[in-house]
């Protein structure tokens, strides 16, 4: 068991890799377009022969430990790639899509190495909850911003001609501040339940989350106020995601006071 | 209602100010300042974050005022995040008055599309919802209360404002995870109606009685550490306190969450494409 989920795991990074490659040194479109296509299901396929081994074989299913949370984004990613490729013209957000699958897959089994088993969010239904709605929703805004950064840098030549901005870069927005807010309500009775004892707290955790929540509230309503630059919600989408980056992996490790 | 909200041939400076007041130009201003003002916060944590952990041990209208309103960074924090609240509150307010005026008009229209009031209505419900969240958060801010007390075997706490008496049978320090320490025990509750009943406390669990949140925690003279590393003490370095907590806002903000899933669905399902 252990060996077929470290080979799967190890997988998963050579999958994304190949991902990556095929969208910068490929040079025929449908060539690359395939390529892509097939190593994503390839890769959906790993993740979930992973979620079954768990289920069937491990002892905190869906979640073995707390950096499993990158397994549920790493899905949620490659699934919303699969299902937006054909709206794209350009390949540079595959490509940047795929360079973020690499590295949440490779922090994935650093993680493992870090912490073999999870310790706290299985006691709780919610928080386990909280981990899974909140990495999908992080993967959502990433892909977001994905189509975001080629649409600044070389406006105009990101979506094909029957495509729609709203498809690619606005929807995933929309989906993602979805599933922040069920993250919002799974933390909610976590911190309910467990000793915090209210649904908020005035705490660094609690307090990026309003940021989160509420800069992407405006955010979808941005691009309907006339006279606003074009370039706004792109640029949006790209500050965003990197705010929570920043947050999640760097801020909540060194500044997180507990 | 109709007449306050329908003011868009009205070039007046009441029906200029509502328009600016009910307009997405605010909400999205507002918004992304709240979200700077949050995102100040998280600095200002580093420096005043004991502040912080009083303002969570208090009903924060009483921490608010309990020293001078300019006195230190985070109250002078608060104070603006008020502000910006506030503001928000009445923007969200006039653009439901907006909503509703047009979906009566729409329901009065004959030849209307009934997807479309669907999808207006969808957004009334998204924003009444808001409200309540908001209204919640404002009544948790300004009643119940907090209580964090000493206990000890043989102890009786409670009585006004807690409506029962806790006796505690048992309670104890234990070392949770990664050295963390946490408290257990045993009371007795008494409402006052001579039906005694034991509740067992455990770490980490919340358990709700006649309508108060009861919890148990580990007190200890301990340092913040940033960074995740905590200081261990031993079991002996902590003495067991239980915290009483009234939130009547907590209803509010169930309802309003509630009416808030009920409008993202509504909205889903008759929003039309491209938009939100």
């Amino acid at each position: 068991m252990e060996f077929i989920v470290t080979a799967a795991l190890w997988s998963r990074i050579a999958l994304s890799a190949a991902a990556f490659f095929s969208a910068v040194f490929i040079r025929g479109e449908s060539a690359a377009r395939s390529a892509i296509r097939a190593l994503l299901l390839f890769f959906v396929a790993v993740n979930a022969i992973i979620l079954a081994l768990y289920f069937a074989y491990g002892p905190n299913f869906p979640l073995n430990h707390k950096y499993d949370g990158f397994f549920f984004g790493t899905f949620t990613l490659s699934l919303i790639v699969l299902l937006y490729m054909k709206s794209l013209k350009s390949r540079a957000p595959l490509a940047i899509a795929a360079s973020i699958l690499l590295v949440f897959s490779a922090a994935g089994i650093y993680g493992a190495k870090v912490e073999a088993v999870m310790r706290l969010t299985n006691m709780i239904p919610a928080a386990l909850l909280f981990v899974i709605f909140r990495d999908v929703s992080l993967m959502f805004f990433a892909f977001s911003a994905a189509v975001s950064a080629v649409e600044l840098f070389r406006p105009g030549k990101t979506f094909t001609p029957t495509g729609r901005m709203s498809d690619a870069m606005y929807s995933p927005v929309l989906w993602g501040f979805i599933a922040f807010c069920f993250c919002q309500l799974f933390g909610s009775l976590w911190a309910l339940s467990s000793s915090y004892g209210d649904v908020w707290l005035w705490k660094q955790s609690f307090l990026f989350s309003a940021v989160v929540w509420i800069y992407y509230g405006g955010m979808l309503h941005a691009r309907y106020i006339p006279k606003w630059p074009e370039k706004l919600f792109p640029a949006l989408a790209v500050f965003g995601f990197f705010m929570q980056i920043f947050y999640l992996y760097y801020y909540s490790a060194y500044f997180e006071i507990r | 209602m109709m007449g306050i909200t329908n003011v868009s041939g009205n070039n007046g400076f009441i029906a200029k100010a509502w328009r600016a007041l009910a307009s997405m130009r605010l909400f999205c201003i507002l918004a992304f300042l709240i979200a700077f003002w949050f995102s100040a916060a998280l600095l200002l944590y580093l420096k005043y974050f004991a502040l912080f952990k009083e303002i969570d041990r208090n009903v924060l209208i009483d921490w608010l005022f309990s020293k001078s309103l300019f006195g230190d960074p985070v109250r002078i924090w608060l104070l603006g995040l008020i502000a910006l609240i506030a503001l928000l509150g009445l923007n969200l307010a006039a653009c439901m008055l907006d909503d509703f005026a047009m979906l009566l008009r729409l329901l009065k229209r004959k030849n209307g599309s009934s997807r479309f009031a669907l999808s207006k209505l969808s957004i009334l419900v998204v924003h009444l919802s808001y409200i309540i969240i908001l209204s919640g958060h404002l009544t948790t801010a300004v009643s119940g209360y907090r209580l964090t007390l000493d206990i000890a075997p043989g102890k009786t706490i409670g009585g006004a404002p807690v409506p029962f008496t806790m006796r505690c049978d048992k309670a104890e320090i234990i070392v949770g995870m990664r050295g963390r320490l946490m408290a257990t025990g045993v009371m007795t509750m008494n409402p006052g109606r001579d039906n005694e009943e034991k509740i067992v406390l455990k770490p980490g669990k919340s358990i709700w009685y006649n309508g108060v949140m009861i919890d148990m925690e580990a007190k200890t003279k301990r340092k913040a550490s940033p960074g995740g590393a905590i200081i261990k003490f031993a079991p002996a370095d902590a003495t067991p306190a239980v915290r009483l907590t009234k939130n009547y806002g907590l209803y509010l903000d169930a309802v309003g969450g509630i009416i808030f899933f009920i409008g993202i669905i509504m909205r889903m399902m008759f929003r039309k494409e491209q938009s939100i």
